[in-house]
């Protein structure tokens, strides 16, 4: 007998539900009970349009979130100046010098989740220094904490980062 | 005028004061306290100078950033 499921699944981007259902399947292995693999030869799937409202309030949502990151972007110029955001937004990455790793700096890249790299004055990196806030913030806002913690609180941040030597 | 931003979830918040003003300067006061309370960290920054981290309020402070607690990744 043929097992039919309804699913939804929520557009990360847009925040759509997309629903769908399974119309056929196969058993797969000996289904005797326990865990049972299912395989869908095809489903259907259909989008449920967005009503006005909530088109509406999808677009707001994404505006405010704009004028956020432009705040943010805004906050991290002013305090790197326009300079080093251009480097930051150019080359990937803006340098800082660290007074703990003796000849070294730390590579800070725009890609707020990446990973910052110490760098010694070879170009080797010697280690990589994996930390973020802990609240969920804006990425130039999360860049910004990075950038002013290793400026400012560089032994805190040594603290409490997790390190990934290299070739030590 | 002098002014706090705190780094939040939704952006950052500004708050300003006039340090000669005693109702602006207990607004950011408390808004300074609450934040360090929660593991923020509070710098002082002047124009073209090295910040400096504070531990507490100071109403002549130019301008304040408050960062938000870090975690190791």
């Amino acid at each position: 007998m043929a097992t039919y499921y309804n699913f939804t699944i929520q557009d990360c981007y847009s925040d759509r539900t997309v629903t769908a259902d399974s119309t056929s399947y196969i058993p797969a292995g000996n289904n005797t009970g326990g865990d049972q693999t299912v395989a869908w030869h095809s489903w259907t799937m259909s989008f449920e349009p967005e009503t006005d409202e909530q088109r509406e309030a999808r677009l707001k949502q994404e505006q405010e979130q704009e004028l956020v990151i432009k705040a943010a972007e805004e906050l991290l110029k002013g305090y790197i100046g326009a300079e080093a955001f251009g480097k930051l937004y150019e080359v990937g990455y803006i340098e800082l010098d660290s007074q703990k790793y003796k000849d070294c700096r730390y590579r800070v890249k725009r890609n707020h989740n990446a990973v910052v790299e110490v760098v010694n004055k070879d170009g080797k990196v010697v280690d990589k220094l994996c930390f973020q806030p802990a609240i969920d913030c804006p990425a130039p806002d999360q860049l910004l904490t990075k950038i002013v913690l290793l400026e400012l609180a560089e032994e805190f941040v040594l603290a409490k980062a997790n390190h990934h030597r290299q070739g030590l | 005028m002098s002014e706090l931003r705190i780094i939040g979830a939704k952006g950052d918040m500004k708050v300003e004061w006039n340090p000669d003003e005693v109702a602006e300067v207990e607004v950011a006061r408390k808004v300074f306290e609450e934040n360090t309370k929660k593991g923020f960290k509070a710098f002082s920054i002047k124009c073209g100078q090295q910040g400096k981290e504070m531990r507490k309020f100071n109403r002549y402070a130019q301008k304040i950033l408050l960062i938000p607690p870090i975690a190791g990744g």
